[in-house]
């Protein structure tokens, strides 16, 4: 159903080139929603990027600490 | 069973933000002068509520913090503080492109539209001030100070309409004097469901990497110590 919305909402967009469509201010409507959109999806990256960085450096750290207490009680 | 959590209501926000975008796109009128960028209301107004609830949050979160040294508080005003600025930024561009087709600029200096910005830039010092402080409990105290200093400029951006009269921003329907058809109204709500799920994910997600980020430089100490 939801898939159903979105793909007639952007074929709604998709046939709105039309000189009508610039007289509604269509265009700048598509471009408004887009680059909301755009910041909120950049920062979730941005989120994930972070989360995988951080569990990398914590496992390596993790082992690395590992190793110097076998290293320290041998 | 958390991160279920986290996808059940990332689906249902994505639903729910579906159903909204085809009623607002193709179930609403135009609005008589603005035509069809009007629309770009259900999602400036809905972002400028979660960024001032996410400001607000993290406000209670630093008094929390200032009075019981619970470093949980601490992650949770600076996730919030995060979030609220990425929903704060997502306002001002949205309110940018719509002014750059109505007014036929991008920006004008008026109250509303400044304080907004200053807000956003006292929440991105706020980010940087972590940044710039190692201890931990040092940091969690300037930066508890700082978003409540901060905070001080959300009543200024909400009111500001109603304190300086001149402006060009146009007059907001909460607490400002201005109307809009019942059905623009509920649609104004309706997609600020969603906006709010999204935000909560972000809210969890970023408040996991926090406790993760204390985990990892616990782990340097130990390792330096070592």
């Amino acid at each position: 159903m939801a898939v159903r919305y979105l793909l007639l909402s952007f074929w709604q967009v998709a046939g709105e080139c039309s000189p009508e469509a610039y007289a509604r201010n269509f265009w700048s409507l598509f471009w408004g929603l887009l680059a909301a959109w755009l910041v909120l999806c950049a920062y979730l990256v941005w989120l994930v990027a972070r989360q995988n960085r951080t569990r990398r450096q914590l496992e390596s750290l993790r082992r690395m600490l590992e190793d110097k207490e076998e290293k320290a009680q041998s | 069973m958390r991160q279920r959590i986290l996808i059940a209501l990332s689906l249902i926000a994505a639903l729910l933000l579906a159903r909204n975008l085809y009623v607002i796109l193709l179930q609403l009128p135009d609005d008589k002068l603005q035509k069809a960028v009007f629309r770009i209301i259900f999602f400036h107004v809905p972002d400028a509520w979660t960024a001032f609830l996410c400001f607000f949050a993290a406000m209670v979160a630093s008094i929390l913090y200032l009075t019981t040294k619970h470093l949980r508080y601490d992650a949770f005003a600076v996730a919030a503080t995060e979030v609220g600025l990425a929903f704060g930024v997502a306002n001002l561009v949205t309110g940018m492109i719509w002014g750059h087709r109505i007014w036929g600029t991008a920006w004008a200096w008026d109250a509303r539209l400044t304080s907004m910005l200053i807000g956003c830039l006292l929440y991105a010092g706020y980010l940087m001030l972590r940044h710039a402080i190692e201890d931990p409990t040092e940091r969690a105290k300037n930066s508890a100070v700082l978003s409540i200093i901060a905070f001080a400029d959300v009543p200024i951006i909400f009111f500001s309409i109603k304190w300086w009269r001149q402006m060009q921003h146009p007059t907001p329907v909460v607490w400002g004097g201005g109307s809009m058809s019942p059905e623009y109204w509920r649609m104004l709500f309706l997609n600020w469901i969603p906006v709010l799920l999204l935000a909560a994910v972000f809210l969890a997600i970023r408040m996991r990497q926090e406790v993760e980020q204390r985990e990892l430089e616990a782990l340097r100490r130990r390792a330096h110590a070592l």
